[in-house]
């Protein structure tokens, strides 16, 4: 099953969707509790084991997953499998110290999953290439909804779906979209982006790494707020503040085309180089390397080079994938020295289909 | 393209105008007199930008901006309570979360002010799950709306109206939802 998993690409960034050049990818994900259950930090095994039976029963309803699935019982999984499953986003950071009753179910194409018995009962995740909140909720919605036809949520008409966190409550839904904004970056806008959105309810984080500390110039902006607000109003505000972010980064590439080429040139030009030909690299390194890579790609710098493709490189390049390449576990310093290999590999083709 | 503001020399730099729509594209020269230029890379406009944004989208927020703030307040002097599942009070501070549904009741004096930091309000407003008619618990739904009446009561007294309003909406829709007569 994992097998089947390394030797394809990952959907959501090998795939076209719309304004991709910027917007990497759109995911939402909706909390659910089972009701009179209590929430899996405070239910005993026997509770949580009902949990999952019940839940693996709802998902035979759901057409999409009937013949299309991937199952598996976290705490029984190596530590290296789950890496996989976490740098592919099928599953978050809390479910590498899974409980045993912990699951993960998704469809093959990895566009859906379900996460059992991690903070809540039940995570669902859509997620989609490019900029499409409304899509992903589409799909979203209608798997909840044949969710609940089997199993009686937690819900309160005051609070709405209750869960585990506090920050959840309500419509249980963080909606998220990855970001590329090298120009951003480069011209140091980002804090004031970060400011003016946390003050819209949004939160702008670094994609790898803590606060406004980021690798690679990835960015997730998401909702903070989930009550007081319908879906709708939430996906809408959030749609138009990533709108004005993607034409911040525009004009701002525009702006350093006119005014800095040079700078421009250089970074692209410097992470060409040391991907091509570095011995050592580290993860930091090919990602930030990476991103640039990207920048070129979309201001049509290597005609030769598709975008997806650079996009599944921040994938390959990640400690998990290498080591299921490798087929053994290896040191970092081994890890530094197959990533270059692979990323010169990789762009010796590249170079050479163009000549 | 010509400048739109002198006309004569190329257009080098192109801009899209956030709230209005509309597209600029101006000459160097021009964008510099005008102090454009520096547009996409002002830290001014850019938190004008986004505030006018606010204004447009969140009338609500208003004047409490700097209160919307993600951590819960842990404050020390939170009275000790249990819930049936075993939940208590130090465990809600130490992860700040809950243990079941019904922690949100019994932690409700110190939870709510601190919900409404967290988030833009402190009713449901969205999607709702298909009761199936079995499972009404009557009892349940006579006691949100009570509870949800005393609340509108507080807020009318404090001359909340705007939040008056909403909770006497909630009530009128909880009633609709589950057929109840206005009695």
């Amino acid at each position: 099953m994992l097998n089947k998993l390394l030797n394809q690409k990952v959907n959501w960034l090998a795939d076209s969707g719309p304004d991709d050049d910027i917007a990497i990818s759109s995911r939402i994900r909706l909390a659910r509790n089972i009701n009179d259950i209590p929430f899996p930090q405070c239910a005993s095994h026997k509770q949580l084991t009902a949990v999952a039976n019940k839940i693996n029963l709802a998902v035979l309803n759901i057409e999409e997953l009937k013949n299309n699935q991937g199952h598996f019982v976290l705490n029984k999984m190596t530590p290296l499998d789950k890496r996989i499953l976490l740098e592919r986003r099928l599953v978050s950071n809390e479910c590498l110290n899974a409980k045993s009753s912990s699951e993960v179910i998704f469809s093959l194409d990895e566009k859906f999953s379900i996460i059992i018995n991690e903070e809540d009962h039940l995570r669902l995740q859509a997620i989609k290439p490019g900029f499409q909140l409304d899509k992903v909720w589409d799909i979203i919605n209608n798997f909840d909804d044949a969710i609940a036809k089997k199993v009686q949520y937690a819900f309160d008409a005051k609070l709405g779906f209750l869960t585990s966190c506090p920050t959840n409550i309500g419509t249980g839904m963080r909606a998220s979209v990855m970001l590329h904004l090298p120009a951003l970056v480069l011209t140091n806008k980002m804090k004031a982006i970060m400011n003016g959105a946390f003050k819209l309810g949004l939160v702008v984080r670094g994609f790898y790494g803590e606060g406004s500390d980021n690798l690679g110039n990835l960015f997730q902006v998401s909702n903070q707020s989930t009550l007081g607000e319908p879906e709708f109003e939430i996906i809408s505000k959030l749609k138009k503040v990533i709108n004005q972010i993607i034409s911040q980064e525009k004009n701002a590439r525009q702006y350093l085309l006119e005014n800095d080429q040079n700078l421009i040139l250089d970074n692209v030009g410097k992470s060409y180089g040391r991907l091509r030909h570095a011995y050592i690299l580290t993860a930091k390194d090919a990602i930030d390397g990476l991103s640039f890579i990207r920048l070129g790609v979309d201001l049509g710098m290597f005609s030769n080079i598709d975008i997806h493709l650079v996009n599944n490189l921040f994938v390959t390049i990640q400690p998990g994938h290498l080591q299921k390449f490798a087929k053994k576990a290896m040191s970092s310093k081994h890890r530094n020295a197959l990533r270059a290999t692979l990323l010169r590999e990789q762009f010796a083709i590249l170079e050479s289909g163009q000549i | 393209m010509k400048c739109d503001k002198c006309k004569k020399n190329e257009a080098t730099i192109h801009m899209k105008e956030m709230l209005g729509g509309h597209d600029l594209h101006l000459c160097a020269e021009c964008a510099d007199v005008k102090d454009i230029g520096k547009l996409p890379l002002s830290d001014e406009m850019m938190s004008n930008m986004l505030s006018e944004l606010t204004e447009k989208i969140m009338p609500m927020l208003n004047g409490k901006l700097e209160s919307i703030l993600p951590e819960i307040p842990l404050g020390a002097k939170m009275p000790q309570k249990e819930c049936i599942c075993g939940w208590d009070t130090k465990k809600f501070q130490k992860g700040g979360r809950l243990g079941c549904q019904r922690c949100y009741e019994v932690f409700k004096e110190f939870l709510n002010p601190a919900l409404s930091n967290m988030h833009n309000g402190t009713f449901h407003i969205g999607k709702k799950v298909s009761i199936k008619s079995e499972n009404i618990d009557m009892n349940k739904i006579v006691a949100d709306i009570k509870s949800l009446q005393e609340e509108l009561q507080v807020a009318i007294k404090k001359e909340i109206y705007e939040e008056a309003a909403i909770i006497r909406d909630k009530i009128n829709q909880i009633k609709q939802d589950n057929n109840i007569n206005h009695a």
